[in-house]
């Protein structure tokens, strides 16, 4: 398949439910898009891809998995020193230690999703004096990669020349097979993919009868007669959250009337196995899109079971990732569901945390407990990098700035305000009182060259700000400010603006606690250092060149 | 066929820089074309072996700044393509 072929089928295909591909890979996988979404057309699907930064897998690693995430694997995500773009390393290793290394990251590896790892047998450099060694280090590489669960892609895949120019490991004409390698991997997720919230409609599915109509007495759910098929349903239902599943109700109806039938205590499921009952007279498309929202989960974790076609119907229009069944209106079909809702509900063990997850959930909702923490695993991780950031002050004139003013007008994501500036603006800048910035980052496996810069006018105001997209997500940014503010003013304005592409910064700008007040966007510098200095540890900082 | 390579070439501009008009694509040029950053460059290139069977070196790649140099790379790897109305 040809890009433009590609192109074209994915412009012309019909509408078609969602697949969501997260391409967790330490390479630049964006070339693969276009045929990514070509490949899922084909197969019926319309493909949602997202991929990671570039070469922050290792990172993403220490984190959950993402939202049908595909992991494609090659030796340096395994042993970094066998990352041809960091040349061979200056320091000797043996055999063992390269395998010990490779052990910790298939520790990781391997807790990601059954089924969601590619690995890619791609030739290494000779990276150990003994041939033999070399030999049985790709071997053992390819062996520990499949013992980790991951399917085998031809190694001749993967394109040195490609990876040397651009980042990206594959070769133009590899590019087709390996998205539908990928969009492959991402359909059989998509079927297995454990789900984690049941949502369940009321009425004519938690019991027999309409609360409205029929009265909380006119309610069939006793393991006799009409509500049998109800009686067994909630049965289940509560096993579900014995098993630490989420397990909702959404009702259009009035709170109350919904609500009245737990109140008589007389069901098997009660008020307080529910993570929550949503009872409003909104669609129930958008009861769930709220409930995923304030649970933070995404809605590919979510079935719905309702006994209305038309609201099965709307659900799964408007929320295509969210499975949507079918409460049985005859009793032989009640086994039928509740098999469908045992493979999507599986689970190999039950912990304690699970048993306890509905009430924390519910704490959650109830706004007292706090989200997830942020991972200790991932700084922990940051920290055995070993980092060095190098600042360098280009304020003077004279040659040395190029990277620098470079960086101000190539990068687009994080970017303070996506405005690009010529060398005349800039030197107009430091001529009164201004100064630019930059800083090199290198770590234990090489340097990542002058990855910042930071202009700065006289008034202390920040016109420009960026970093390469290349050194995501190792908090370079945070510790460059942590070192820079403290030789400022108690507050620094900066000329935010956000743009179409600089979605990384609108984040940075939320987390670093930047105000938006009457005067502009302003960085406050003790609420920064408080928050952010311990950042400054991750690396050894080295004072300003120029 | 030099006028099919030509129009394949627009084509192919006009979707990796999300031009909206084919005289943009003939006219564009890595300095004033602000969509032309350097993910997009790889795109295009990636583009214009895909689509024309070739392979752009490194060498090569890095010398493409604007729609007639990629035709001038065309043509030097034995892919004619049509002289476009001169750009004013």
């Amino acid at each position: 398949m040809k890009y433009l072929e590609a192109l074209r089928i994915s412009k012309e295909a019909p509408p078609a439910p969602s697949l969501p591909i997260q391409v967790a890979m330490s390479g630049t996988a964006d070339l693969l898009e276009a045929f990514l979404q070509a490949h899922a057309s084909l197969a019926g699907f319309r493909a949602e891809v997202s991929f990671l930064p570039f070469n922050t897998l290792r990172q993403a690693l220490h984190g959950p998995a993402g939202n049908n995430e595909v992991v494609v694997l090659f030796p340096w995500d395994f042993v970094a020193a066998l990352d041809w773009r960091s040349g061979l390393p200056e320091r000797d290793s043996t055999l063992e230690e390269l395998f010990d290394e490779a052990h910790v990251v298939g520790a990781l590896v391997g807790k990601r999703p059954k089924g969601s790892l590619l690995y890619v047998p791609a030739p290494i450099p000779p990276v150990l004096a003994k041939w033999q060694d070399i030999d049985e280090l790709e071997r053992g590489l390819l062996s520990h990669a499949t013992e980790v669960g991951a399917n085998v892609l031809d190694g001749g895949r993967f394109s040195l020349s490609s990876y040397l120019a651009s980042g990206t490991p594959f070769g133009t004409n590899d590019l087709s097979a390996v998205a539908r390698a990928v969009v492959e991997v991402a359909i059989e997720l998509k079927g297995s993919v454990q789900a984690k919230v049941l949502v369940t409609d009321l009425d004519g599915t938690l019991w027999h009868g309409v609360v409205g109509e029929d009265g909380v007495d006119g309610l069939q759910h006793d393991a006799s007669g009409i509500g049998f098929r109800h009686f067994i349903y909630q049965t289940y239902l509560k096993q579900l959250t014995r098993r630490g599943i989420l397990v909702a109700a959404v009702s259009r109806n009035d709170p109350d009337l919904a609500n009245a039938p737990f109140d008589r205590q007389d069901m098997v499921l009660e008020r307080d196995d529910l993570t929550t009952l949503v009872a409003s007279y909104h669609a129930k498309s958008s009861q769930i899109s709220q409930l995923a929202e304030q649970l933070n989960l995404s809605l590919d974790a979510f079935v719905f079971v309702d006994d209305n076609p038309v609201e099965l119907e709307e659900v799964s229009t408007q929320l295509p990732q969210v499975d949507c069944v079918a409460f049985p209106e005859k009793d032989r079909d009640l086994p039928g569901l509740l098999a469908h809702l045992a493979r999507r509900f599986s689970t190999d063990q039950v912990t304690e945390e699970d048993r306890t997850r509905t009430a924390l959930y519910r704490r959650r909702l109830e706004g007292l407990a706090p989200s997830e923490l942020g991972g200790a695993d991932l700084t922990s991780f940051l920290a055995g990098l070993e980092m060095k950031m190098t600042v360098q002050d280009h304020s003077a004139p004279g040659p040395g700035s190029e990277r620098a003013r470079q960086l101000i007008n190539k990068t687009n994501q994080f970017n303070l305000n996506g405005i690009r500036w010529t060398d005349e603006e800039i030197d107009e800048v430091l001529r009164g009182g201004g100064q630019l910035l930059g800083a090199t980052v290198e770590d234990r496996s090489g340097t990542h060259g002058e990855v910042v810069a930071l202009l700065i006018d006289g008034g202390g105001c920040v016109r420009s700000f960026v970093m390469s997209c290349r050194v995501f997500q190792r908090r370079i940014e945070y510790a460059f400010l942590a070192w820079l503010l403290p030789q400022r003013a108690d507050e620094v304005l900066m000329d935010y603006h956000p743009t179409e592409r600089n979605a990384p910064f609108q984040a940075f700008i939320r987390e670093a606690g930047v105000q938006n007040t009457s005067e502009g966007f302003v960085l406050t510098r003790d609420s920064f250092m408080a928050a952010h200095t311990g950042t400054l540890d991750l690396f050894r900082i080295a004072q300003p060149t120029s | 066929m030099d006028e099919q390579n030509r129009e394949k070439l627009i084509e192919l501009f006009r979707a990796v820089l999300d031009l909206d008009s084919d005289e943009a694509a003939t006219a564009a040029h890595q300095d004033s074309e602000e969509r032309w950053d350097s993910l997009n460059h790889v795109r295009l290139i990636l583009a214009i072996e895909s689509e024309f069977g070739i392979e752009v070196e490194l060498v090569e790649s890095m010398a493409q700044t604007s729609f007639e140099s990629t035709c001038a790379l065309l043509t030097a790897k034995g892919i004619p393509v049509a002289q476009g109305e001169p750009s004013t």
